[in-house]
Parts: C-alpha cells; structure tokens; sequence
C-alpha cells in the first residue's frame, strides 16, 4: 500500500472521509487483503490505545487554579525580563559579534564593492607608465600620442 | 453537559466573571486536560503543572473567545500553544530524560498483577511512540486518539489545514503501530511459554 492509502485508511477509520472517498476505500478493502489486514492492525492498535488508563488529577488542583484567578497578569516589565534569559540575550550577543566580526573580515579582505572613485584609482594603477610617460613628455598634438604608444619599442632600438 | 452548554458557561465567565460557571468546566474538563499534558510531556508532575497553567491561562483569555467557536476547541488551543511552549523551553530537554512515567493502574487493568503489569509496559511503549513523534504530530494525535476531537477541531486548535491535520495524525498513526507492533512481538515468547 502507498502512504497516500494507508493515509486514506487511517482517515476511513476515523470516520473522517467524505462519503465517495469513504465508498472508495470500502471497495478497497472488500477486494484487497492487504488492506484488509491493514485495516485489522490499525483498529487493533488503537484499540489497545483505549484500554491505557490515565493520569488522575490530584485532589489539590482544583484548589491551586481557583486560587490562582485572580493573579494580576504580569507587567510589561517582568514579559521582558521572562523573554530575555541570560541564555538568549548571550545567544544574541555572540551573534551579533559574529555578525560585525563578519563585515569587517569582508572590508579588510577588499570584499566590499568597488566605488566609482576606486575604479579610476584602479585605472590609474594599471596604466601608471604609461600616464607617466604622457607626464613627461607633454602632449603637443596627436602625434605625441603615438610616440609615447611606440616609447617603450624606440627605447628598445635607438 | 451538552457541548453548547460548556459554550454557555463560558460566557457567563466573559460576561460576569463567574467563577462558579468556571469551577464546572474545570470539574468536567480536568482530567482530559491533565492526560493531554500528560501524553505531551512525559511526566505526571509536570503535567499537573502545565494543567494548572493552561486553566488560569483560560480564565485570563476568556475575552477573546468567540461565541460561535466550540469551547473545547477554544480550551484545546490554549492548551496546545502552552504544551508546544513548553516542550521548546532549552531545559525542557533535561527534564525528559527522567525515568518513565508511573501511573496509578485506575483503569480496567488495574484488576489483576499480571494485566497491572501488561499495562505498565503497553503504558512505556506508548510514551516511547510519543516521544518519536514530532511535537505536531503528538499534539494531533493525543486530541484524537485520547480526546476524540474530530480531525476540523484538531485543526482549529492548532491553527493547521484538514488535510495537514489528516497527515499529521496519518504519521503520528504509524510511528506509534511500529512501537505498538515491537511490544507485541517481545511479548509473544512469553504468552507462547507453557
């Protein structure tokens, strides 16, 4: 049997199936044996569930509860204090450590996005010879652009 | 006492306060509530606690209840909000670790020694199906199996689907029939001894 019909049966025995659903199980179990024998060890089982007795109440409850009415409910001072326990407000307190410990790791590590600023300091960086050949030169007119491109061949074959 | 009767009391709580109404339902309600706290956590003591609980906690939010919502329906909710609370409280778990529960054989195994003790061990064998269940899955199961609420009650209690309630129950069902069907197998040598 699939658990989609033990789950049926269950519910048949339940008495929690809407009529169809009920008339198909019982088709089910008048064809099959083994949702028959299914069905004799699930009604075993909870028949023997009915037979457990139970935890009596103390005589002294009643007393406790009727006694208990008219406490005045807690204050909005003693919730807090009831909801954050030492144990959860260290819990917090090591997560939010471990949160901040976490940023700074990123920052120091470079992790944290480039800004537009950076991304020109970058460029700089890569093509600083480049620029500085640029620097040293001067530029009068285009052609210097290609002197200082071919630079670095003329200085290799004067 | 009819159900509609409990509904009325209940009102006569939100309405006047009346403590004497209130007193009736806890006479008729009692022992249901003690034996759900009871299947829930595992020990009679605790449970005695919780029960005391779980009333004045339904004394203390009879404002909110509805009148057309069935009273044990409104007392079941509360109750398993305030078993599901306890069971996730951090020392909740020491506490399970105690010896398993003793009863008082009040029931119709009480009669003879050897049903007492037949009884004693179905009694372990349940607690263990309990507690391999999920907190869920043993609430759903405790209001159906030893309350008898209907599968639309369970689920207004525990603010579910009918169908999550139909599965819940459905698993809760055969984790407690694999523990059912291991008591019975271990017993059968010794009902099979000459």
């Amino acid at each position: 049997m699939t658990e989609r019909e033990v789950e049926q049966l269950t519910a048949f025995i339940d008495g929690e199936l809407e009529a169809s659903e009920a008339e198909a199980v019982k088709a089910k179990l008048a064809e099959n044996a083994e949702w028959r024998a299914m069905e004799t060890k699930l009604r075993r089982a909870l028949k023997s569930l009915q037979t457990l007795p139970g935890p009596v109440p103390s005589a002294g409850l009643k007393t406790a509860v009727m006694s208990r009415l008219d406490d005045p409910k807690p204050s909005f001072v003693e919730t807090l204090s009831k909801f954050f326990t030492v144990r959860r407000l260290v819990t917090a307190g090591a997560l939010g450590v471990a949160v901040v410990l976490a940023l700074l790791w990123n920052f120091y590590q470079g992790r944290v996005p480039a800004t537009f600023e950076d991304v020109e300091q970058v460029y700089v960086a890569e093509h600083f010879d480049e620029l500085e050949d640029f620097e040293v030169l001067g530029l009068q007119d285009t052609a210097d652009l290609e002197v200082v491109e071919a630079l670095h061949q003329l200085e290799g074959n004067p | 006492m009819a159900q509609d009767e409990d509904a009325a009391l209940f009102l006569l709580v939100k309405g006047q306060g009346d403590k004497a109404a209130f007193a009736k339902l806890f006479d008729k309600h009692q022992a249901s509530v003690v034996r759900f706290a009871f299947r829930f956590v595992g020990s009679r003591a605790r449970a005695e606690e919780l029960a005391q609980d779980i009333f004045v906690k339904l004394y203390k939010s009879v404002q909110s209840y509805q009148p057309h919502a069935k009273f044990k329906t409104f007392l079941f909710r509360v109750a398993t909000n305030h078993c599901l609370n306890e069971v996730r409280r951090p020392d909740h778990a020491r506490e399970e670790t105690a010896p398993p529960p003793q009863l008082e054989a009040s029931g119709p195994l009480a009669e003879q020694p050897d049903q007492v003790l037949e009884g004693k061990e179905l009694e372990e064998a349940v607690s263990r199906g309990l507690r391999a269940m999920s907190d869920r899955e043993r609430a759903a199961f405790s209001m159906c199996r030893f309350e008898g609420l209907a599968y639309k009650d369970i689920a207004l209690a525990l603010a579910a689907s009918e169908p999550a309630v139909k599965s819940l129950i459905h698993r809760a069902t055969q984790t407690m029939l694999k523990e059912l069907e291991a008591f019975e197998a271990s017993r059968q040598p010794e009902e099979s001894a000459p």
